[in-house]
């Protein structure tokens, strides 16, 4: 307010003005993301140059498009204050039904009925958690267990192959050079930031995550908010269904296993508090390609998976360590 | 005579309500399988159950700490398997005590690991325990190459299949676990100190608390005691197994979530994480008795814990 900074004395007024270390701190702490993935890419660059090539991308991009989903679907839910352990067997459900209603009722329902089915693991999920008040991780940890019965018992335990062959277009198909998966997990990571920081919708649900108590003093809804919070999760998981379906062309209930750690790993990595409340989107994408980098990287460089799960642990440390520093100082 | 106000009365009855909510079910749980299937109470049966549910227990009551001081640990299931694997592998090589003396460190050194950087880096316990969770599991597989450590002797078996007199060995131990808990949470500077850190840290700092020590404490405690469960767990199967405990973290948080502690930290205890445990592995047992299919297990058990939640919401 122009007002106010000009009647302030020049002795207090110094007091205000930030220091030239914590300005540059404070743009390194945005770009501390970037940076790492910069670095990351040089260092398997050099280690195999097969990271460099296009075909290697295009992998990469593969890969990383259903975790950059999943990792969506988990920002809205720790944004708005819960947290979602069950994207992953959320996701095996989704695969399984979509695979078979596809096979039954042409592709496109078959795609409904795989958003629906995420979109009611979310509504149940953010029932108990908004309108119950239990706490989410464990409603999401009895969802998890609750979604993987029902894959399992839907499909017998067997991955779903019958499906028309229209299935695998999304997985397979590329427009121009950019795979069709990554399209899509582009879309959606628009969608998510028009909704999250352009709307009051998102501003609402930021609200509910921050200080519920404080947002419902200021008439808030909170219990509306929570629940879309992990309605739109679920909604997400049902999108990424289809992507991790459609690249191998058929319905398996364990798809998604271990999607629900990776995601809350890209997104704390990507600069999402885990009280909720504050965070970006892009942070999360980030996170999700970062983590999709290095597993492609250290597959490539010819690590065996079990070194590679001690590497992803000790970098996700570091990476979080990285990222409280930067904006600590720049505080 | 101190006369309480109709609130204040209807609230104590509240309290006690939703204390009492998940041992009722519990006990309900017991005389309907009892009725229902006779084999339930047999000796056999009751040996199993009992086994099962102090493997969990000894597990849960380092998750309890954990949770009471405003943290989680997702890294137990990781550290029962390395536990595992480093203490069959000691005992092949330097016999039975030795052997449990390395699984024991080897847990308190991974514990605390975890209290370290969750205390001095002040990283959230989520992500430190996950990413030790991660850390762990690729440890255990790496140093087997996936294959489990097989030809352990006879003797290492004892611990978790024994007894003394007619109480299985782990149960002794669970029992032994969750006293000594009890009796530090509720008598030590310790146990008070672990309540306060958890449930206002920065109160607790201002009170003279040395918070990052507690912390320390209470990771090495859950990993010391999610060794234990190791130990008792690769004695049972008698070999040395990569993937021992996965998954075990999250029943143990339900354990404790269904006993009643608040996730958030400040309050509960071993003594409810007791019921929980109990209340999962009966629950577990009588779906196996009952021969439900595996993957309706699932449903079940998951159903269960939500339902059981909503039992004690309902009481408050």
């Amino acid at each position: 307010m122009p007002i106010m900074e000009q009647s302030a004395p020049s002795a207090v007024a110094s007091q205000f003005k930030t220091p030239l270390r914590s300005k540059v701190l404070a743009r390194l702490g945005n770009l501390g993301l970037p940076i790492a993935m910069i670095v990351l890419i040089l260092l398997f660059g050099v280690g195999d140059p097969r990271f460099l090539t296009y075909s290697n991308a295009e992998n990469v991009m593969r890969q990383g498009a259903v975790l950059v989903v999943v990792s969506l679907a988990q920002t809205f839910a720790i944004v708005s204050g819960s947290i979602d352990l069950s994207v992953g067997s959320a996701l095996g459900l989704a695969s399984v039904v979509t695979a078979l209603v596809a096979s039954q009722a042409g592709l496109a329902v078959g795609y409904a009925a795989g958003i629906a089915t995420g979109a009611l693991v979310g509504a149940v999920n953010g029932y108990f958690v908004a309108t119950w008040r239990l706490n989410s991780i464990i409603v999401t940890l009895g969802m998890l267990s609750i979604a993987k019965g029902l894959a399992f018992i839907i499909s017998g335990g067997i991955t779903i192959s019958d499906v028309p062959d229209s299935f695998s277009i999304i997985g397979l198909q590329s427009v121009g050079h950019f795979p069709l998966m990554a399209l899509i997990a582009l879309v959606a990571f628009v969608v998510s930031l028009i909704i999250l920081q352009s709307t009051s919708l998102g501003r609402l649900i930021y609200a509910t995550g921050g200080n519920a108590v404080a947002a419902n003093l200021s008439g808030v809804r909170v219990v509306r908010y929570r629940f879309l919070g992990l309605l739109a999760s679920g909604i997400f998981v049902g999108i990424a269904a289809i992507l991790a379906s459609s690249r191998v062309n058929s319905g398996n209930p364990l798809t998604g296993t271990g999607y629900e750690l990776q995601s809350i790993a890209a997104v704390v990595v990507g600069g999402v508090s885990l009280r909720g409340g504050e965070g970006k989107v892009w942070g999360s994408v980030l996170g999700a390609i970062l983590i999709a980098m290095l597993a492609n990287g250290l597959n490539l460089i010819g690590l065996s998976s079990y070194l590679q799960s001690m590497i992803t642990g000790a970098i996700l440390v570091l990476a979080v360590v990285i990222d409280q520093a930067l904006h600590r100082q720049a505080v | 005579m101190m006369r309480l106000s109709l609130m204040a009365q209807s609230q104590s009855k509240r309290l006690v309500w939703a204390q009492l909510a998940l041992p009722s079910a519990f006990v309900v749980m017991c005389i309907a399988l009892a009725v229902v299937h006779p084999r339930f109470l047999s000796p056999l049966n009751m040996d199993n159950v009992s086994r099962q549910a102090a493997f969990l227990m000894i597990l849960s009551a380092g998750q309890t700490f954990a949770i009471i001081s405003g943290g989680i640990d997702l890294s137990s299931g990781a550290v029962v398997s390395v536990v595992g694997i480093v203490t069959t592998l000691i005992v092949l090589q330097f016999g039975i005590a030795p052997g449990v003396a390395a699984g024991l460190l080897a847990g308190a050194i991974l514990g605390s690991i975890n209290g370290a950087i969750i205390a001095r880096l002040k990283l959230p316990p989520m992500i430190v325990t996950l990413a030790m969770s991660t850390f762990g599991a690729g440890l255990a597989l790496t140093i087997t190459g996936g294959m489990p450590v097989q030809q352990v002797p006879m003797d290492f078996s004892v611990i978790g299949r024994g007894w003394i007199g007619p109480i299985p060995i782990p149960v002794i131990l669970a029992v032994l676990v969750t006293a000594v808990s009890y009796l530090v949470l509720r008598y030590t500077r310790f146990g008070r100190h672990v309540y306060a850190v958890g449930a206002n840290e920065d109160t607790a700092l201002l009170s003279g608390i040395s918070v990052r020590w507690r912390k320390l404490q209470v990771y090495t405690m859950a990993g010391l005691m999610a060794g234990l469960a190791g130990i008792a767990l690769s004695s049972l199967v008698d070999s040395g197994q990569p993937r021992l405990g996965e998954g075990m973290e999250f029943q143990a948080i339900a354990a404790v979530a269904l006993g009643g502690t608040k996730l958030g930290g400040g309050e509960g205890g071993v003594i409810s994480t007791a019921f929980g445990v109990l209340f999962v592995s009966v629950l577990a047992n009588g779906l196996n008795l009952l021969n439900v299919p595996t993957y309706s297990q699932w449903l079940a058990m998951g159903a269960a814990l939500i339902a059981a939640l909503l039992l004690q919401r309902a009481g408050r």
